[in-house]
């Protein structure tokens, strides 16, 4: 069953056909699965209206029209518009890029330090793995939220601080999930035989061993997009998030929750977005984990 | 004859006892009505402290003023009305006041008003070492003397002749000794006072429960209990007082006025506050320091907009630089009507460099609508090329942030309400316009600084002649109001819902309002 982690493009062994077999059955499996391919679409729907944005919405989403304010969903305003006149589905359109530049944004801090010292953690243990466990268990016991929003406090508001505080929030996640999977990894024949032969390490770690964590990781990213949206929306929602006149849901949300008896609409719309697109994340993440879970095979 | 006779007074016999009967028909449903059982008041916060001297929120200020009662008490109109001062005189140079006390009153503990205990109330507040934040408004007070039992006198370190409108504060309310003596400074988790009303129970974060003092000096109330129940959600509270399970809604959200006042049942008052928003300007740092800058901005604002809009009519646009409801107020001749054109034109003769973003800042939930306004003032600005970034914060932060000094101070454009808490102009235009009132020393974040205004408010301060003051205080507002250290933006309105069934419920322009005297139908 381990065969199924080992790199088949830069392992010194050579791959053999039950490796690709496993590896496609995973993508067939995926495939399959018609709520990963649910959220594969409203993935697609949703990267497509971020990309698409301008396109889509002709005219400035931040621009107030105080004459328009609150109205209803009509013809010239297809969901409504806000408080301040400026239309909802525009504001939801950009929006969308935001929270698409948020999430990628907060997974990519996670990955850059979670995964090196996950892998480190992992491979030497000890005592520099003694030392970076405490240091991630301490960061655990403050729950997720928690610590984003500690961490926005100290280094202020706006885009590039929401991005950082949620990402080092998620950083723990990563460097446990990394350092699990590096701990059974590192005592496959193929690591032994590959010290064996005096490998170094850093050769070990890059090409032997990161390859086969990539399964996880893949999954965990999917998942933690989900998660970095909904923070942020969150972070938004109490207004140290994101800074207006930026569209993003969760301020959007936030300011809407005023109106919500005379006009429902306007904290309807947003409500939805963020629903779906985490949605999305997770229902692929889900599927993701189901197609190349071990234990799932077995 | 004597049949006749004894026949008539049967007949007035039995007049009478039908009068009487009928009176006491008549009576019966007047009195029982009058005396109210529970009174159920929806509020949105929990009160930090009971101790007036500590307290700064209005609304906690307005329940010690049910438990402590007032020195005087200052009606909608501004008139003033003894309450534990009886009256007071004041010297001809304005540096000595006579204060004469309201016999014959004790506090809800049985401890006995009288000079000794209110002087022991001045030397609390004018003590450096006790926490008073609102000390500022007594800072011309030297001491407190006693003169006799039902007497003190106050010596004040510069004239200052609304004084006796600062009597009307509860931070000068008193407490008892003998519970200051018990309690100590935990006395504000157990306040002691001479109102019309006593603590009962206090259920952090869920209730705070009044009952009737039994030992009032003054008129009995009307109602019983007094429940304020916490409840943080402004939309809950609407809706408890929609199903009757509150009597009133402390503030309910402006989007909502509206559809409150369409009920039938309920009652939506909304008298206009002394509290005044307004966007801060820097007139010492920055691009703000050009008088034309600042003008050119209150000119790009379409502030009518802003109180229709955003604020559905909950505010009223400024046409001075204090509220209309306070003394001291005029209406300025100019007024800085919407007007883009002019806007861009006086920014032309100003040389204005429209390559510099200007750094905005804002809090968001502290006033109504507070980041909704500053993103629509940005867009103003915006609209005739300014650049403006804008930015929220927290409360505190916020607060840290317009109290440095202006070599530190970042300051450029900023969001900020200033409420006086008695109806006299001084609060605003001395408290925000002085040059003395400069951060670090005081409140006036704008960094205004005139020495001619601050001449002819020195001068209203010592001014007795009602009439005169007032025309010290006018030329005052024509200066700042032509200088515009703010963006004049909106006088709030204290929104106040309350059952149709209330009557007689007194709510004023400070904010406050009092259940006191209620009848109910």
């Amino acid at each position: 069953m381990n065969n199924i982690y080992i790199n088949t493009k830069n392992n010194d062994i050579e791959p053999d056909e039950d490796v690709k077999s496993s590896s496609g059955r995973g993508w067939a499996k995926l495939k399959r699965n018609k709520a990963a391919l649910m959220g594969g679409i409203f993935l697609l729907i949703y990267i497509g209206c971020a990309l698409g944005a301008p396109i889509l919405f002709r005219g400035d989403p931040s621009a107030p029209n105080l004459m328009d304010s609150l109205s209803p969903p009509c013809a010239k305003y297809f969901l409504g518009t806000d408080e301040l006149g400026r239309s909802i589905l525009g504001r939801i359109l950009y929006g969308s890029r935001v929270s698409l530049m948020i999430a990628v944004g907060v997974v990519g801090v996670g990955l850059l330090f979670g995964v090196p010292i996950g892998l480190i953690s992992g491979y030497y243990r000890g005592k520099t793995d003694f030392i970076i466990q405490r240091f991630t268990d301490m960061m655990l016991a403050f729950p997720g939220f928690l610590l984003a929003l500690a961490l926005v406090a100290i280094l202020g508001v706006g885009l590039e601080n929401t991005v950082i505080s949620i990402g080092i929030s998620m950083v723990p996640l990563y460097i446990r999930l990394v350092r699990g999977c590096v701990l059974t990894i590192r005592e496959e024949v193929y690591v032994e035989a590959a010290r064996a032969i005096g490998t170094k390490d850093r050769h070990i770690i890059l090409r032997h061993i990161l390859p086969n964590v990539l399964a996880p990781i893949t999954v965990q990213t999917s998942l933690g997009m989900g998660t970095a949206i909904l923070f942020a929306a969150g972070l938004g929602f109490l207004g140290i998030g994101v800074q207006p006149p930026t569209p993003e849901w969760g301020s959007m949300l936030g300011s809407a929750r005023a109106y919500m008896m005379g006009k429902p609409h306007v904290a309807t719309f947003p409500g939805i977005a963020i629903f779906l697109a985490v949605l999305s994340f997770n229902l692929l993440g889900d599927g993701l984990r189901d197609a190349f879970d071990p234990r799932s095979k077995i | 004859m004597r049949k006749k006779a004894s026949s008539k007074h049967f007949k007035q016999f039995f007049i009478c006892i039908a009068i009487i009967i009928m009176a006491v028909f008549l009576l019966a449903p007047v009195s029982s009505a009058a005396q109210i059982k529970e009174l159920k008041i929806g509020i949105g916060v929990d009160a930090d402290t009971l101790n007036p001297q500590e307290q700064t929120t209005t609304l906690f200020q307005n329940i010690c003023d049910l438990v402590y009662d007032n020195l005087y008490f200052q009606d909608p109109d501004g008139t003033l009305h003894p309450r534990l001062l009886a009256k007071h005189e004041v010297s001809e140079d304005g540096l000595t006041w006579i204060m004469h006390l309201q016999k014959n009153v004790q506090f809800s503990d049985g401890t006995a008003f009288n000079a000794d205990v209110l002087k022991q109330t001045w030397d609390r507040i004018l003590d450096p070492k006790m926490r008073v934040p609102l000390r500022f408004a007594v800072s011309m007070v030297k001491e407190c003397v006693k003169i006799d039992d039902y007497t003190v006198q106050l010596n004040l370190k510069y004239a200052f002749s609304p004084l006796n409108a600062t009597m009307s504060m509860a931070l000068v309310s008193p407490i008892s000794s003998a519970a200051l003596t018990k309690y100590g400074e935990d006395v504000r988790q157990h306040p002691v006072g001479a109102g019309p009303y006593v603590l009962s129970e206090w259920v952090k974060g869920d209730r705070i429960v009044l009952t009737r003092n039994e030992k009032y000096w003054g008129k009995a109330p009307t109602v019983d209990k007094i429940i304020f129940k916490i409840v943080p959600e402004a939309t809950t509270r609407e809706a408890m007082l929609r199903t009757g399970e509150i009597d009133i809604c402390y503030k309910p959200l402006p989007s909502n006025v509206a559809d409150l006042q369409a009920q039938k049942n309920i009652i939506v008052e909304m008298p206009l506050d002394t509290r005044t928003i307004f966007m801060g300007l820097n007139c010492q740092k920055g691009v703000t320091m050009d008088k034309k800058v600042r003008q050119a901005f209150n000119y790009a604002i379409d502030k009518k907009a802003i109180v229709d809009r955003i604020l559905f009519n909950t505010a009223q646009p400024m046409d001075g630089p204090v509220s209309p409801k306070i003394f001291g107020y005029v209406k300025m001749d100019h007024q800085y009507d919407y007007n883009p054109g002019k806007a861009k034109q006086l920014l032309k003769e100003a040389n204005f460099d429209f390559s510099k973003t200007i750094n905005m800042r804002t809090p968001n939930g502290r006033y109504l609508f507070d980041k909704q306004v500053s993103e629509v003032v940005q867009a103003y600005l915006q609209a005739i090329g300014v650049k403006v970034e804008l930015r929220t914060y927290d409360w505190p932060t916020y607060v840290a942030g317009l109290l440095k000094p202006i070599e530190k101070s970042e300051l450029e454009v900023f969001l900020l309400g200033w409420g006086p808490l008695f109806l006299d102009a001084d609060m605003a235009l001395y408290g925000q316009f002085t040059t003395e009132v400069n951060p670090p020393k005081g409140l006036g974040s704008s960094f205004y600084s005139n020495p001619v205004y601050d001449e002819i408010m020195k001068a209203s301060r010592k001014e007795l002649d009602t009439n005169k003051r007032f025309a010290l205080l006018k030329q005052a507002s024509e200066i700042v109001w032509d200088d515009c250290p703010w963006i004049w933006l909106h006088v709030e309105k204290f929104v106040l819902a309350y059952s149709s069934k209330i009557k007689n419920l007194v709510v004023t322009p400070t904010e406050k309002f009092y259940p006191t005297y209620i009848t109910m139908e």
